[in-house]
């Protein structure tokens, strides 16, 4: 299973192809959400997997607003042929897998009106017990085209009705369920109508979905694990607690979701402190050669994978070109160190799983290092050329420095100043990690950054992602920020 | 009859202090807490003093209500129902054609401000009966209630536009409703014996709304936690809890 641990774009994307039809709209649930840190980091980790999706092209975001048809009008004046409505709250971490599939289903499907999560609950709330089906408000994926044949529909929140109660087609629903009685496979419209005391969120376009004999299909397993809901306006206290907290007890009492989540973000937060990554994420050559024909003379690199190889045989280097790794993890160091010390240039998969046990590689690349490998020699031009290059390169003065660049720039940047020449220095997509996003707000990490960027000079040249996933050049010329909760 | 209204009030002199739990949960608030009254703060900016001006202008207007029952110097006037003089929606035969019938009245269209707080803020799909309820200095509506004892639930909102000292709305067994001369809503359970007595010279003027929820039920949830929080850690600062 591949690791989602950042917001940049990944490098094994690269052969998704997409025509930017979709529109992301995040619905704004803050108000029933009772906290305002809840609902602003909710909204932040929801943007921040949208933003991966942004960052591929996969999408256009359509922007953060409390009505379901807002979003949809948005998304309409983008000229998108669907859009997608994930609610404050919903992590989309395999948000690009799940927009191929539904694209796939689209296309499948071409006269579909809406795919959501259908609930037929009768009691998605303890006051609407006996309620009409609806769908949640979490997700959907709706067929503009259709949406506006249809009248252009508002999405209704639940209701109750004493007096003036809608009348509803009646409904079929398939036998198949998705993972509990309460979510059938599909829905559509059945003989005749009643009248519903009980509503619940999306009742309506059931209903019109019914009468013009559209049926309405459920997410499959396939496209549910895509995603989580972390249900912000349940146990909210609770969840604000753990938010850093994720070991606290609490966890335990909380809904399934809710703890699966906070759970493997613990596991995975335990995880990183030793982290090492053989390969890179992110693409090894795409931003080029940046110094203007000089050598590099000094290199400060994160300790990861082979990006820093990558940039030096780009730019060119000479036997006395000096290398300072940094990273927060020591056995990234070590794991750097140890593969100079004693790896010769070939069959890097071989000495990968020989150390198998020694390292906790990321498991984007465990089990499959071969074809990891094969990709990296392709990168590098063979087999040939990548020997002759690692054996220039492991021959350099290599310092290693144990620096957390988020927190402890400073240390970073005294070193990098106090040399002299063509200075190079590679962040990879550290400011935008997952882990460091979800313990740290947007606004405070702006301010990290900001200070880090402060110490950057102009004789310093850049490769890396800035806290929002934008290479640094870019970030520094247009004074990029982040998107903005309200 | 005065001597049963001193009598009603007189076993009454303290406010209303609701027990507040630890954890809110909105069912057991509105259905289950056998609260006489709860205090919508939620609710508490809004422009209550220029309602209050615009049904002031109005005196002249108002109708007398139960005149001849239990009210005295008791008047209304509808701001949203069948006429001005709108009673209750069920003498006016079958209710669904009843309720087909509502509209604003006359009276909304002078009073823009709360017409504006209806339609914009008031958490409700639905308008049924919505009337201005005036008590004159001296006047009084002596203990009655408007449900049997076995519905009971808090309902409809009476809003004080203003309330001045010496004027009492009291829950039999309960106690004297907080309302704020300044302007506060409150749902109430009439099912509970109530009355109100205006012992000072300013006309009392409050609105009653009568509303149905439909598609705000969440809209409505959101008003009643969120006071149901702001009274808790206002009685916590008062050290009344």
């Amino acid at each position: 299973m591949k690791d989602w641990n950042s917001l940049s774009a990944d490098r094994y994307y690269d052969t998704i192809s997409n025509s930017n039809e979709v529109g992301i709209g995040i619905l704004d649930i803050s108000r029933d959400i009772d906290s305002d840190f809840v609902a602003k980091r909710t909204f932040d980790i929801t943007y921040l997997y949208v933003n991966r999706m942004l960052k591929m092209n996969l999408a256009t975001y359509v922007g953060f607003e409390k009505r379901v048809e807002r979003l949809l009008e948005l998304a309409v004046d983008r000229n998108k042929k669907y859009c997608m409505i994930a609610c404050q709250g919903l992590f989309l971490f395999r948000g690009p897998s799940l927009l191929v599939q539904s694209l796939e289903y689209a296309e499948n499907n071409p006269n579909f009106f809406v795919m959501g999560h259908i609930m037929d609950k009768k009691k998605q709330h303890y006051i609407t017990e006996g309620a009409y089906p609806g769908l949640h408000r979490q997700y959907l994926f709706v067929n503009l085209k259709k949406w506006i044949e249809l009248g252009k529909p508002p999405f209704d929140e639940m209701g109750i009705f004493w007096e003036r109660t809608p009348e509803y087609q009646n409904v079929e629903f398939s036998k198949d369920t998705i993972h509990s009685d309460y979510t059938p496979a599909w829905i559509k419209g059945a003989e005749g109508t009643s009248k519903h005391h009980i509503t619940s969120d999306g009742s309506n376009w059931i209903d019109i979905a019914a009468r013009n004999g559209i049926q309405i299909d459920n997410l499959d397993h396939s496209m549910r694990e895509c995603k989580v809901f972390l249900y912000p306006y349940m146990n909210t206290k609770a969840l604000e607690t753990a938010w850093l907290d994720k070991k606290n007890p609490v966890v335990d009492t909380m809904d399934f979701n809710q703890k699966f989540w906070l759970r493997k973000l613990g596991d995975q937060e335990a995880i990183e402190k030793n982290r090492v990554y053989a390969f890179n994420t992110e693409t090894l050559s795409s931003e080029g050669v940046r110094t203007n024909g000089k050598l590099v003379d000094y290199l400060f690199s994160a300790a990861a994978g082979f990006k820093p190889l990558a940039i030096l045989n780009a730019n060119g280097f000479h036997s006395g070109t000096e290398i300072n790794y940094f990273d927060w993890c020591q056995a990234s160091l070590d794991y750097k160190k140890h593969l100079l010390e004693t790896w010769d240039g070939y069959d890097l998969d071989k000495w990968l799983l020989e150390h198998d046990d020694k390292y906790n590689f990321s498991s984007t690349f465990k089990g499959n290092y071969t074809e990891f490998w094969q990709q990296e020699l392709k990168d590098f031009g063979g087999s040939l050329a990548f020997q002759r290059l690692w054996a220039r390169y492991k021959n350099l003065r290599h310092n290693f420095h144990i620096i957390d660049i988020v927190n402890d720039y400073d240390k970073l940047f005294d070193m990098i100043d106090s040399v002299h020449g063509t200075k190079v220095i590679w962040t990879t997509n550290i400011w935008s990690s997952e882990m460091l996003q979800w313990n740290v707000e947007p606004e405070v990490l702006e301010e990290k950054w900001k200070g880090f960027k402060s110490r950057i000079t102009d004789d310093l040249i850049l490769y890396g992602l800035d806290y929002c996933s934008v290479d640094m050049y870019e970030s520094i010329k247009n004074n990029v920020t982040h998107v903005r909760y309200k | 009859m005065l001597d049963e209204l001193k009598k009603f009030h007189d076993s009454h002199p303290n406010e209303i202090n609701l027990k507040y739990p630890d954890h809110y949960d909105t069912k057991w608030v509105l259905d289950e807490s056998q609260w006489p009254c709860f205090h919508l703060s939620a609710l508490d900016n809004q422009p209550w003093k220029e309602m209050h001006a615009e049904a002031e202008a109005l005196l002249d207007k108002f109708y007398s209500h139960r005149e001849h029952s239990y009210g005295n110097g008791w008047k209304s006037l509808t701001l949203h129902g069948l006429d001005e003089d709108t009673q209750s929606l069920s003498g006016y035969g079958e209710r669904e054609e009843t309720l087909k019938k509502l509209h604003w009245t006359w009276v909304a269209e002078h009073c823009p401000v709360t017409k504006k707080f209806l339609t914009e803020t008031w958490p409700a799909e639905y308008l049924n009966r919505v009337r201005f309820m005036l008590v004159e200095p001296g006047g009084y509506i002596l203990p009655h209630q408007d449900r049997p004892d076995e519905e009971k639930r808090l309902s409809v909102c009476n809003i004080s536009l203003n309330n001045p000292e010496g004027c009492k709305f009291v829950f039999k067994q309960h106690g004297i409703v907080p309302f704020k001369d300044e302007g506060s809503a409150f749902l109430m359970d009439i099912s509970n014996p109530h009355s109100v007595w205006n012992q000072s010279d300013i006309p009392r003027i409050h609105m009653i709304i009568h509303s149905e929820l439909g598609r705000k039920v969440r809209d409505f949830f959101y008003i009643v936690r969120k006071s149901f929080y702001t009274n808790k850690e206002r009685k916590i600062n008062e050290g009344l809890e």
